[in-house]
């Protein structure tokens, strides 16, 4: 009986790779076009759902898409990894790519802004700005202010306003934007600042208020062609598609703004 | 640079190897002698922290001890709190260092002969005399290296602080996190000196601990041969 499980083990074991074998053989078709894309982890809920209207709208493309950190994803592309689309959350990373010439100028484009909100456990008190210069709050939640730009936002952000300084004390310190969300959502803080792409992920939150435009640095979403992309084609048609009517619905649903 | 992250590293390091120390070292004992249906069970349950990965502890921890956990309510009657203070740290760390306390002292218990204490037993010595006056003076060494290892192991805690510790400067901003924080924003001379900080600290740790057990089995190894030659007479 027990050789016969490890016999049944091993026939699936085999079917399963002769079955990943088949698909390999069709992607190799000339027909059908794979893109590989980059794109920051804030997306993924998105890019996700636009990935998948395009697919059923053109059945000839395939995505691979690559979800990480802005940073770690540069790192790779600069390592030499196969991708032809790179999309950050930050000018800075795309930047970077620019200056070492891996990324096709003419085809880098901003898609997306995102706005910085204050959020508060879901059916908590909903405050304004004004509230959080009255009143004292006895912990705030944003990212480190150093490595998140999250963090560095909502720290522009209160020191243009000019509530830093009293605000300061009540401040406690998360390594990424999902980490904010949770101590929100536990209601272990009186609230937080996160992207307001993020503020729609999260049925436990609601957002108190977006703070104004001119008080923190635009947040601007950059997407470009990589330069060694086999597909450029393909990758260009699918960038226009980001700009266009129908990914904007999509980005706008998930609380991101399009750029135009 | 400022040094308050070490200062608040070594200080929680300190105050959880304590905490972990009374902790495993009744826990193992518990163990040593437990003989019930639920040994394997509770056993793993000890030894989980060791295995699960530390944000996984934090979020437990999050929940356990946050605002609107039994606990978290019960003290903000007192009006106290216990997310993002220093005993949060001291919490996060003794967890994950627990298994390492409980482990080699349990280890250390099942090594002694239990002829010794059998002996003792029929010399009408109470359990827990024989617990303190002869296992724990025989098991020192493994004692002090499991709670050697749980100070290391403290130090280094990552993952579970920064979810119950809020990384707040000059309160629960230890090193670790300085170290991540800082190689994450580029600021890589500052994560240098860190990481050289602790690469000191750690290996002095380790070399006064060898150099202890050096003297240790030296001693007990003069004590067999001593033995050996009264028997001989």
């Amino acid at each position: 009986m027990k050789l016969k499980l490890h016999m049944l083990v091993f026939i699936l074991f085999a079917l399963t790779s002769l079955s990943a074998g088949c698909t390999f053989g069709d992607n190799g078709d000339d027909q059908s076009v794979t893109l590989t894309i980059s794109a920051a982890a804030s997306m993924k809920d998105a890019l996700d759902d636009v990935t998948e209207k395009y697919k059923s709208e053109n059945q000839d493309v395939d995505f691979v898409v690559n979800y990480g950190s802005s940073g770690s994803l540069m790192n790779q592309i600069s390592e030499g990894a196969k991708v032809d689309i790179f999309i950050s959350a930050a000018q800075m990373q795309m930047d970077m790519l620019e200056s070492k010439d891996l990324i096709d100028k003419k085809m880098r484009t901003d898609i997306l802004e995102n706005s910085l909100v204050f959020v508060v456990q879901k059916g908590d008190t909903l405050y304004s700005l004004k509230d959080l210069e009255t009143r004292k709050l006895e912990s705030v939640a944003i990212g480190e202010t150093n490595s998140v730009p999250a963090g560095q936002y909502a720290k522009e952000a209160f020191e243009n306003i000019g509530f830093y300084d009293s605000i300061n004390s009540s401040l406690v310190f998360a390594k990424d934007v999902r980490t904010v969300l949770s101590w929100v959502e536990t209601g272990n803080v009186q609230g937080g600042v996160v992207y307001s792409s993020d503020a729609h992920s999260s049925d436990k939150v609601d957002i108190s208020f977006e703070f104004p435009q001119e008080t923190h640095s635009p947040i601007t979403y950059p997407a470009a062609i990589v330069k060694d992309s086999s597909s450029t084609e393909a990758a260009k048609i699918f960038l226009d598609y980001l700009k266009g009517e129908a990914a904007s619905d999509i980005f706008k649903y998930h609380g991101f703004k399009p750029v135009k | 640079m400022d040094y308050t992250p070490l200062i608040i590293s070594i200080k929680t390091a300190a105050a959880a190897t304590a905490m972990v120390s009374v902790f495993g070292i009744f826990a193992s004992w518990f163990m040593c002698r437990y003989n019930g249906k639920f040994k394997s069970l509770i056993d793993s349950v000890f030894l989980l922290p060791m295995i699960l990965p530390p944000t996984v502890i934090g979020y437990i921890l999050l929940i356990a001890i946050g605002k609107n956990s039994l606990l978290g309510k019960f003290l903000y009657r007192f009006d106290l709190s216990l997310i993002f203070t220093w005993p949060a740290l001291v919490l996060a760390a003794s967890v994950v260092a627990f298994p390492l306390m409980y482990k080699t002292s349990k280890a250390a218990f099942e090594q002694l002969d239990p002829d010794i204490l059998d002996a003792a037993r029929t010399l009408g010595a109470g359990e827990f005399k024989i617990f303190s006056k002869i296992m724990i003076p025989n098991a020192w060494p493994g004692i002090v290296a499991g709670a050697v290892l749980s100070f290391a192991r403290a130090l280094g805690e990552f993952g579970a602080t920064l979810m119950v510790g809020g990384s707040i400067p000059d309160k629960t901003l230890t090193v670790p996190i300085a170290i991540f924080f800082a190689s994450e924003s580029g600021n890589s001379k500052e994560a240098g000196l860190w990481v050289a900080i602790i690469f000191m600290i750690s290996l002095l740790v380790m070399t006064i601990v060898n150099s202890y057990e050096g003297k240790i089995s030296k001693k007990s190894r003069i004590g067999k041969e001593l033995e050996a030659d009264e028997h001989l007479y």
